[in-house]
């Protein structure tokens, strides 16, 4: 993923509505299967 | 509330317009899509999905990942690299494309509804409490069945429609 795509993640709309709730992407608690495919990012 | 999941449509044009009229006849609120959509231009048929909001992570067939991203936000959706975690209506969710954690990831007990794609398999189950959701590919080139799924968040009950 290049800076181009990152910043437009960081820009991504959360407009959740009121039933929603985005966790934050706590990747410490995923797989370890998880980090070796470098398989998440960070949102926030 | 009832919430329409899709994966792996691979630019079928033709059933992503099938889809959006399930889900419109079903008042879905929300449309979980487990990647693999492809073209950016595939993406925007799902703005068509009336008062419902899109959720999707990307597959690893996602071409133009930058005008994919701003189709998608344009209509007023997201899109999430790998994984979408958040609860909706009291259900905690996880979706992702690949498989290689589902089964972790129901058995942690975090999680009401996992959701997958990447496979074009149909695989839908229950792991103690969560519900595991893979509606199968919603093209055809793998398999000769296309579906979508409706779930109804009330009691996790869920529809296998197919688009066939």
């Amino acid at each position: 993923m290049n800076m181009k795509q990152n910043e437009l993640l960081k820009n991504t709309r959360i407009d959740k509505r009121p039933e929603e709730i985005i966790e934050e992407h706590d990747y410490t608690e995923m797989t370890g299967q998880l980090s070796r495919t470098n398989f998440v990012f960070r949102i926030s | 509330m009832k919430i329409g999941i899709i994966t792996d449509t691979h630019d079928h044009h033709e059933n992503v317009l099938k889809a959006v009229e399930i889900f419109n006849a079903h008042k879905v609120k929300y449309v979980l899509h487990a990647g693999d959509i492809v073209s950016p231009f595939a993406a925007v048929a799902f703005s068509r999905v009336e008062g419902a909001e899109f959720i999707a992570v990307l597959g690893n067939n996602e071409g133009e990942l930058v005008i994919l991203f701003e189709k998608i936000a344009e209509f007023g959706g997201r899109i999430y690299p790998d994984v979408y975690k958040g609860t909706i209506d009291g259900k905690r969710i996880f979706m992702t494309h690949r498989p290689s954690v589902i089964d972790e990831m129901a058995a942690s007990g975090k999680f009401d509804l996992v959701i997958y794609g990447h496979t074009h398999k149909q695989d839908i189950r229950k792991v103690n409490d969560t519900l595991i959701i893979n509606p199968g590919e919603s093209t055809d080139w793998m398999t000769d069945t296309s579906c979508v799924v409706v779930v109804d968040t009330a009691d996790m009950s869920h529809e296998v429609i197919s688009l066939v």
